[in-house]
């Protein structure tokens, strides 16, 4: 084939990918009205995050003792706790917490399970059922109880909130890696790199990652609710987001000693939960409708 | 010969978010009492599809859209589906490709074949274990009583397929409709079983709808056959005229693919150039055309009639004659 | 299937031996040093501290403090007082042994668990059959949302919402009374019941997911078509050919998720104010109390064991595939 030709096909096919992504866009917004729905969520959340300094009224700790537990008011949108800190503030900052704490965690687990799942996978023997084993355990056990175990021995923070999260949660998401590893190793074209003298490293990059790409988006996608809620979780029992940071968990278990006199204290934090574990979930839903069929393609070992 | 089954212009699509398969676009053509039929194609080609069909099994995005299905003047597509269950399984039935996924791995072996004798025949439990036990031996399964206990898994896949026939003719069907039965069973497996359906066939008196890719098979046993191609039926007649005399160049390069015995060792097999056509987007004139090698100009225009060409022979082909 | 039984009986033993001693690191992993929490308690501050950590038996190498914590070493009376003789430990903060403690905890975390399971199977597998058999209908989309919704919505907050707005609007409380089951049954349930629904509210959306999409699996299979082609009605084909299928496939998955479900009694025992081993816990580790949550934990692990292998029999149980191996 002339030169010419195969450039004018790789040409070709990077205009294909480009469009054929364009296209998936769109056809995102098409098809998916909850999954766009979840998308702005997801989105509002992270300007929220980003602009927190920026968007809230008051500062996150500030306290006016004077004008405590009131309900919504002009000065104060969403009404002051019993410190006399707006609450519309501490929402505010709280998302900042949700999403440094939801994100990070889930980064970390995502990277833990992909490193984990790929040795284990692709190489197998005495580690892989070692690090199959503790997933078992971990698995096995109430993460909850873990997650505080480890808090109470590592000590209040948000750095040990997001390594203890993401540990735990990387750990036992490394078994999903290591299927879809073992999936893509058995497909013959792996022998044949092998068989040509590829090195590990090599094979692992170049022929395994690609393919396993849509797992990971999938199971990234499936940890940060998660996240987010264990957090909320931890935070509501006490081990989680200390002083001076707030936490919608945390709001919520500090509102609960006034919840009669002011029931707006449980409301706002609530609510704000779950709108954006609903949004990411229903993203994450989408995005993984889209991506799984598409990517099911791999024909099994013939030959 | 009476006619048992007769498909009028059936029209099978299935329908996608971009395009709409034709995957059975104007088929017509019957089964007589006591006979065994086959219909042979290739993969991919609307065979099954149409046997689906017949029974209205197409699941979406699927879609029976037109046509006719004559069995003994009733016209199976006006039909409610409560009188097509009455149909099922008791005057038509069918048995499938793969026997390992086809039966249900948590029910017994004799869970599967009473259900349909209960359900059509009206039988009690203890009527229709007796029935199971004769059924199993009828169809060569040693010491029933025994496997009637079994599990699927617990079977090789002859003994598999052997049950399936068993449940398909549990309730003396008229018509059976076998769907690439012995594909994916071994060689030797495929003799007995083909063999047994034969048997069966001449005892009951059931005619038999075989579908098959398989010449070999077609040769031995099929009284009378149809070749399809891309949705459509290319060429029909009895089976030793065809093979005498193919009158459809599908046909021809078919039969010049099968390896033969009786041919020297060197000669080399022949397969057919090209692809099938693309259900969504089939071409004008002839569908066989970019693969023909007798096609001309006039081929890629206009579509041939299915017309006769020798006794109960029948081809659509503008070139039959130079055939 | 005996083969498999007797497989998954003997893997117990070696994996709560090697908790155990994973549990023994935690309780000592807590930093706290309990010499310093006992002697500032009020008329303590004289004890000698060598004494005290003789007494407590800290002074010996933690092997054989893990060794007497298991029963298999001789405590310092000279006795076999370890979780092999049912003697979990003893709480230094509260005087009192670990399984008096316990007495009627467990039994609280038990009976919560239990009614939080059973409403979300009950409620969870119906509502995913139906789901999976109305694909795409707005009974689908329904009954999906529904399960988002309970996934996505954290149960303590709607728990305290239940709390507050019908004590404001109705004066109503929920009964918050301790009531044992034998005492009088009816208003022990009537205490359980709402903590046991919120409880299983996460759980329950999953397992309606879980249900759904292996239904969803299962009807696509030959078999059904199978089925269908016998004439079969659609009800009997899916109770006796679906189901079945689909509750092997599901059976595990539910197994997989029962800790999550044992977990969240932690968070509605506190809002509830259930006094059961989630409360005990919080409290322990709150006070570094270490041998009383080392009991505890041991405890919720020997629950989550049995489960497992409740789940597992079942499962061998209902597959034919394993219960009649090969003959």
């Amino acid at each position: 084939m002339s030169l010419n030709k195969i450039i004018k096909r790789r040409f070709d096919k990077e205009m294909a990918k480009k469009s054929a992504c364009k296209i998936m866009i769109k056809k995102f917004f098409k098809n998916e009205k909850i999954g766009s729905f979840g998308l702005i969520i997801t989105i509002i959340l992270l300007i929220i995050s980003i602009f927190a300094n920026v968007i809230a009224p008051y500062g996150m700790n500030e306290a006016d003792i004077d004008n405590k537990l009131q309900s919504s008011s002009s000065t104060h949108l969403f009404g002051t706790d019993n410190l006399g800190r707006d609450i519309l503030s501490r929402i505010i900052y709280g998302a900042q917490v949700t999403v440094v704490v939801g994100f990070s965690a889930s980064l970390l687990s995502t990277v833990i399970s992909v490193i984990l799942g790929l040795f284990s996978g692709y190489f197998g023997g005495k580690f892989d059922l070692i690090i199959q084993r503790v997933v078992d355990l971990m698995m096995a056990f109430p993460s909850i109880i873990l997650l505080i175990a480890l808090m109470s021995i590592l000590g209040t923070g948000v750095v040990q909130l997001i390594i203890v999260l993401g540990l735990r949660s990387g750990i036992v998401g490394s078994r999903l890696i290591r299927s879809a590893v073992i999936d893509v190793k058995e497909n013959v074209f792996v022998d044949a790199a092998n068989a040509i003298g590829c090195s590990n490293k090599r094979i692992l990059l170049r022929h395994i990652l690609p393919h396993i790409i849509s797992t990971i988006i999938i199971l990234f996608t499936t940890r940060v609710p998660n996240m987010v809620m264990v957090e909320a979780s931890l935070s509501f029992l006490g081990f989680g987001i200390p002083a001076p940071f707030p936490s919608w968990g945390g709001m919520l278990s500090s509102g609960r000693e006034f919840m009669i006199k002011a029931p707006f204290l449980l409301i706002w934090p609530g609510l704000a939960l779950s709108i954006v574990v609903f949004g990411i979930n229903m993203l994450g839903d989408s995005i993984r409708d889209l991506i799984d069929p598409r990517m099911k393609g791999i024909k099994k070992r013939k030959g | 010969m009476q006619k048992l089954l007769e498909i009028n212009d059936l029209k099978t699509y299935f329908y996608t978010e971009k395009n709409i398969y034709k995957a059975v676009d104007g088929l017509s053509f019957h089964v007589n009492k006591n006979e065994f039929l086959g219909i042979v194609g290739e993969s991919g080609c609307g065979k099954s599809v149409t046997a689906m069909s017949i029974l209205r099994l197409v699941a979406p995005p699927g879609e029976i859209v037109g046509g006719e299905v004559l069995f003994k003047e009733e016209d199976l597509l006006q039909v409610s589906e409560e009188r097509m269950r009455q149909i099922r399984g008791n005057q038509i039935s069918m048995i499938f490709q793969e026997p390992m996924t086809s039966l249900n791995p948590v029910l017994t072996v004799k869970r599967q074949i009473s259900e349909a004798i209960e359900l059509h025949r009206g039988l009690n439990k203890k009527e229709s274990k007796q029935e199971c036990i004769k059924l199993l031996r009828k169809v060569g399964i040693p010491d029933p009583e025994q496997r009637l206990k079994y599990y699927p898994f617990q079977l090789s896949g002859g003994m598999q397929q052997r049950v399936m026939i068993a449940i398909a003719l549990s309730c003396t069907p008229e018509l059976l409709i076998a769907d690439e039965p012995t594909t994916a069973l071994d060689v030797t497996i495929q003799a007995q079983i083909l063999d047994l359906l034969a048997e069966l066939k001449s005892e009951l008196g059931t005619s038999i709808l075989m579908i098959t890719h398989n010449f070999g098979i077609v040769a031995r046993y099929v009284d009378r056959l149809y070749v399809m191609y891309a949705g459509e039926i290319v060429e029909s007649g009895l089976t030793k005229e065809i093979f005498k005399n193919p009158k459809h160049p599908y046909t021809v390069a078919l039969l010049k693919a099968v390896p033969r015995l009786d041919k020297e060792k060197e000669m080399n097999v022949d397969g057919i150039k090209g692809n099938p056509p693309n259900l969504a987007q089939l071409p004008k004139g002839c569908l066989f055309a970019p693969r023909c090698t007798f096609a001309n100009e006039y081929c890629f225009q206009n579509k041939p009639d299915f017309l006769e060409v020798g006794i109960d022979h029948y081809s659509a082909c503008f070139k039959s004659q130079d055939l | 299937m005996v083969k498999y039984i007797v497989k998954r009986l003997l893997l117990f033993i070696p994996t709560l031996f090697v908790m155990t001693i994973v549990i023994f690191i935690f309780m000592h992993a807590i930093p706290g040093d309990i010499i310093d929490a006992l002697q500032a308690e009020p008329g303590n501050e004289e004890i000698d501290r060598a004494a005290l950590e003789k007494f407590m038996g800290l002074d010996v190498p933690l092997i054989v403090q893990y060794g007497r914590w298991i029963g298999i070493i001789r405590n310092i009376d000279g006795e076999y007082k370890g979780i092999l003789n049912g003697y979990l430990g003893y709480s230094w903060i509260k005087k009192v042994s670990v399984n008096r403690l316990f007495r009627t905890s467990w039994a609280m975390t038990l009976e919560l668990s239990i009614i939080g399971f059973v409403v979300s199977i009950f409620l969870a597998i119906p509502i995913g059959i139906y789901s999976a058999t109305k694909q795409g209908k707005i009974g689908d989309i329904l009954s999906r949302s529904f399960a988002i919704f309970c996934i996505s919505v954290p149960s303590f907050w709607l728990a305290t919402m239940i709390i507050v707005y019908p004590a404001i609007w109705w004066g109503y409380t929920p009964p918050l009374m301790v009531v044992r089951f034998r005492d009088a049954p009816i208003d022990n349930l009537k205490m359980f019941i709402i903590p046991g629904i919120l409880l299983g509210m996460q759980f329950c959306g999953m397992i309606m997911r879980i249900t759904r999409t292996k239904m969803l699996d299962v009807l696509r299979q030959d078999y059904i078509r199978t089925a269908r082609s016998k004439g079969l009605s659609q009800k009997i084909i899916l109770v006796r050919h679906a189901l079945k299928n689909a509750l092997i496939l599901v059976i595990t998955l539910i197994g997989q998720n029962i800790p999550f479900l044992i977990g969240g009694t932690i968070i509605i025992e506190e809002i509830f104010s259930i006094p059961g081993m989630g409360r005990l816990l919080i409290n322990a580790f709150r006070s570094r109390d270490n041998e009383l949550t080392g009991g505890i934990i041991l405890f919720y692990t020997i629950i989550v064991l049995i489960v497992n292998l409740i789940v597992d029999l079942s499962y061998s149980y209902i597959n034919p595939k394993i219960r009649y191996e090969s003959k």
